[in-house]
């Protein structure tokens, strides 16, 4: 029988120790939880139990045994047909531009003759429902098909034990449903079941084990502190915009494309000046699109216009001065190698000179735990580091409307506080306005001061949760 | 011909042309390697952009040949020509080449018949089907630089550091990838679909290299 397992494993990455002492096994008939904060280490743990730590990074003492053999003396091509690993990204782990040639691939690497690849590929989409995706470019794909073909590549494979990393965060919530459903019937048929995630819903009868990694620790979650886990606080209550107050932004029938699928139909809304404006739908609807849209990184249909005039009026140099965009990937934003350069680059463009002091960011610095960085280079900072820099610089830049695209990822709770606390201070002192978007809605929901929720193809402010 | 016979053949008769001085044999070249793309019907459209783009080095390369050249004014003037068409040679070719052979077909061929490393072949095709995103990320990258004050333009280094960057980053996510569906290297892996090397084509790519020889007896 097919076994991965780990003893007093230590993961550490960039300094700093993810995991102390790990105990984990996984067999088939299992489907286990792996739950913990933002940047605590579910994806270096799962990468260490795939075999791609340390290979691909990461500081790993202490083994990971596959059948009793340790996982990184397996060859990629013989692990592969036991141990699979779905990434967080799907567009990023794929080499091919189909499908059919994805999966043609994969089965290459085993050896399979012609015949057996076209046997296996027809079984592996049947199981998992997309054969009609077969001769489908992988591009045109939403993120629920091609974690599916993600997921049909490795049952191609043979793999029986399945760690997923976090692999619905592109995903909507059908997609998401339908997934958890065909992992736990999977579970069910003989196969082992590892994911990491950050939310608990859909899980509460189908697991056999729930695990939290926090503050280095793996430790088993019981069934009672789950359920506690999974029931959500109870939904602020937001008011709605004034309507006679000065508004930034209007949105006038826009209407925005996710690839094939329309996110925004004819949509019409408007950001208030000076306010905290949460965005709010499910994953996968089309939330960074439409940030991406108003910072001129989209094309869309309607009318996008800012301070009166549409925002393809402006020249870039101009238009990037009032509008600022806090990218998903906290390395977008960085232009200069050291940290120092970053700041002292921040300093000098600003135009809240007056505001932005040196003491000022000197005590910012050390609230975000930021201190003594300074001749680091930034790609090297861990990606919390990496995360709470980039709000800094781009809150030193203090655009006019700042967009912030996830920007709560990999902090802890300690950090998430000191982020909304800055911007609760550009919001007072500058009176910029700040439209977010989160799945950490709980935490933003405490500083926000209207909601804008997606709902089939429009857009508007509501009152309550959803 | 199969896609590496295609290959061979454009790389010899380019390294002929290279190495000849024979204005006939550029022109006739040119003729025939145009009159091929008209029969695969390549689209006029296509063929005029080829023929517009090089237009200009070519006048180039004529009137600095025919002005400074070191020899007699005739002279040349009959080199300035065979500069000229060596480029409109060059260019047909590799049109002639492009148009029936996509890069992944061409990869998988010199995999299987010139033995050209998985690792590398896997590699290339991966950077290749990420192409479409080179334009969003540098996009991404200017925007990022006109909202911090900074504008970058494209003869910045600062731009293509970014870029790197990025490149550094899909390298890695596409290597773990890769890793992960079972991609060992050095292992051995079967082939899905095969690209012979057929004897009728190795018969053509004979044939007109031999033809294409006619230089050497009558040099004109």
């Amino acid at each position: 029988m097919v076994s991965l397992s780990c003893q007093g494993l230590h993961l550490a990455y960039q300094e700093h120790t993810i995991l102390a002492q790990g105990d984990f096994h996984l067999q088939p008939g299992d489907f286990q939880l792996l739950m913990g904060p933002s940047g605590a280490g579910k994806s270096t743990f799962l990468k260490a139990l795939a075999g791609l730590a340390p290979r691909f990074g990461g500081q790993v003492t202490g083994q990971v045994r596959l059948n009793g053999r340790p996982v990184a003396d397996w060859p990629a091509n013989e692990r592969a047909q036991l141990l699979a690993f779905l990434f967080q990204q799907p567009d990023q782990q794929f080499a091919m531009p189909t499908v059919a040639a994805e999966l043609i691939f994969a089965l290459e690497n085993l050896g399979l003759s012609a015949a057996a690849i076209d046997q296996r590929i027809d079984w592996a989409l049947a199981k998992v429902a997309i054969t009609d995706l077969r001769e489908r470019t992988l591009s045109t794909l939403s993120g629920g098909e091609l974690q599916k073909v993600a997921l049909a590549e490795v049952l191609a494979l043979g793999a029986r034990l399945l760690l997923l990393d976090e692999p619905f965060t592109a995903v909507d919530p059908t997609s998401r449903a339908s997934l958890q459903k065909l992992l736990a019937q999977l579970s069910q048929e003989g196969y082992g079941i590892l994911i990491a995630d950050h939310d608990p819903s859909g899980y509460a009868d189908r697991v056999t084990a729930v695990h939290r990694i926090d503050q280095a620790a793996l430790q088993p979650v019981t069934a009672s502190d789950f359920q506690a886990l999974a029931v959500e606080a109870e939904p602020r209550r937001f008011p709605l915009p004034d309507a006679a107050a000065p508004t930034l932004l209007l949105a006038a029938e826009l209407t925005l494309l996710n690839g094939d699928v329309k996110v925004l139909d004819a949509a019409n809304f408007t950001l208030p000046t000076g306010k905290l404006i949460m965005l709010n739908g499910p994953n996968g609807v089309g939330k960074s699109t439409l940030l991406r849209a108003i910072a001129r990184l989209q094309p869309y249909q309607g009318q996008l216009t800012y301070a009166g005039r549409s925002i393809l009026a402006y020249r870039k140099k101009a238009y990037y001065r009032q509008v600022g965009l806090l990218f998903q990937q906290a390395t977008d934003q960085f232009l200069a190698v050291t940290v120092q350069e970053e700041l002292d680059q921040v300093l000098r463009q600003t135009q809240a000179g007056a505001y932005w002091t040196q003491e000022r960011l000197q005590s910012w610095l050390q609230a975000f735990q930021l201190t003594g960085l300074a001749d680091r280079s930034v790609y090297t900072l861990s990606g919390g580091q990496q995360k709470k820099l980039q709000i800094l610089l781009m809150a030193v830049m203090a655009p006019k409307l700042l967009l912030a695209d996830e920007p709560l990822t990999g902090l802890d709770a300690a950090a998430v506080q000191q982020v909304l606390a800055l911007f609760l201070a550009l919001k007072k002192d500058l009176g910029l306005t700040i439209l977010v978007v989160s799945h950490q809605r709980q935490a933003l929901a405490a500083v926000a001061d209207y909601q804008l929720c997606y709902q089939s193809g429009q857009i508007r402010y509501q009152t309550e949760g959803l | 011909m199969n896609a590496s016979q295609r290959l061979l053949l454009a790389l010899l008769l380019s390294v002929e042309v290279a190495l000849t001085t024979s204005l006939a044999f550029n022109t006739g070249l040119v003729l025939a390697c145009l009159l091929l793309l008209c029969w695969q019907r390549t689209g006029l459209k296509r063929l005029a952009w080829l023929t517009a783009v090089t237009s200009l080095p070519a006048l180039a390369t004529y009137w600095s040949f025919l002005l400074y050249g070191q020899g007699s004014a005739s002279s040349n003037a009959h080199f300035a020509l065979l500069m000229a068409s060596r480029l409109f040679a060059f260019v047909y070719l590799g049109a002639w080449f492009t148009s029936r052979v996509t890069a992944a077909e061409l990869l998988a061929s010199l995999e299987q018949n010139f033995k050209l490393s998985s690792t590398f072949t896997y590699g290339l095709l991966a950077a290749l089907n990420f192409a479409p995103r080179f334009k969003r990320a540098f996009l991404t990258i200017q925007a990022a630089a006109y909202m911090r004050g900074q504008p970058l333009h494209f003869w910045q280094p600062t731009l293509y550091f970014k870029a790197l960057v990025q490149a550094l980053t899909w390298s890695r996510s596409l290597a773990m990838a890769m890793n992960s569906h079972g991609f060992q290297e050095g292992a051995q892996r079967s082939v899905y679909q095969r690209y012979p090397f057929r004897w009728i084509g190795l018969c053509w790519l004979v044939l007109i290299f031999g033809i294409a020889q006619w230089p050497f007896f009558y040099p004109l």
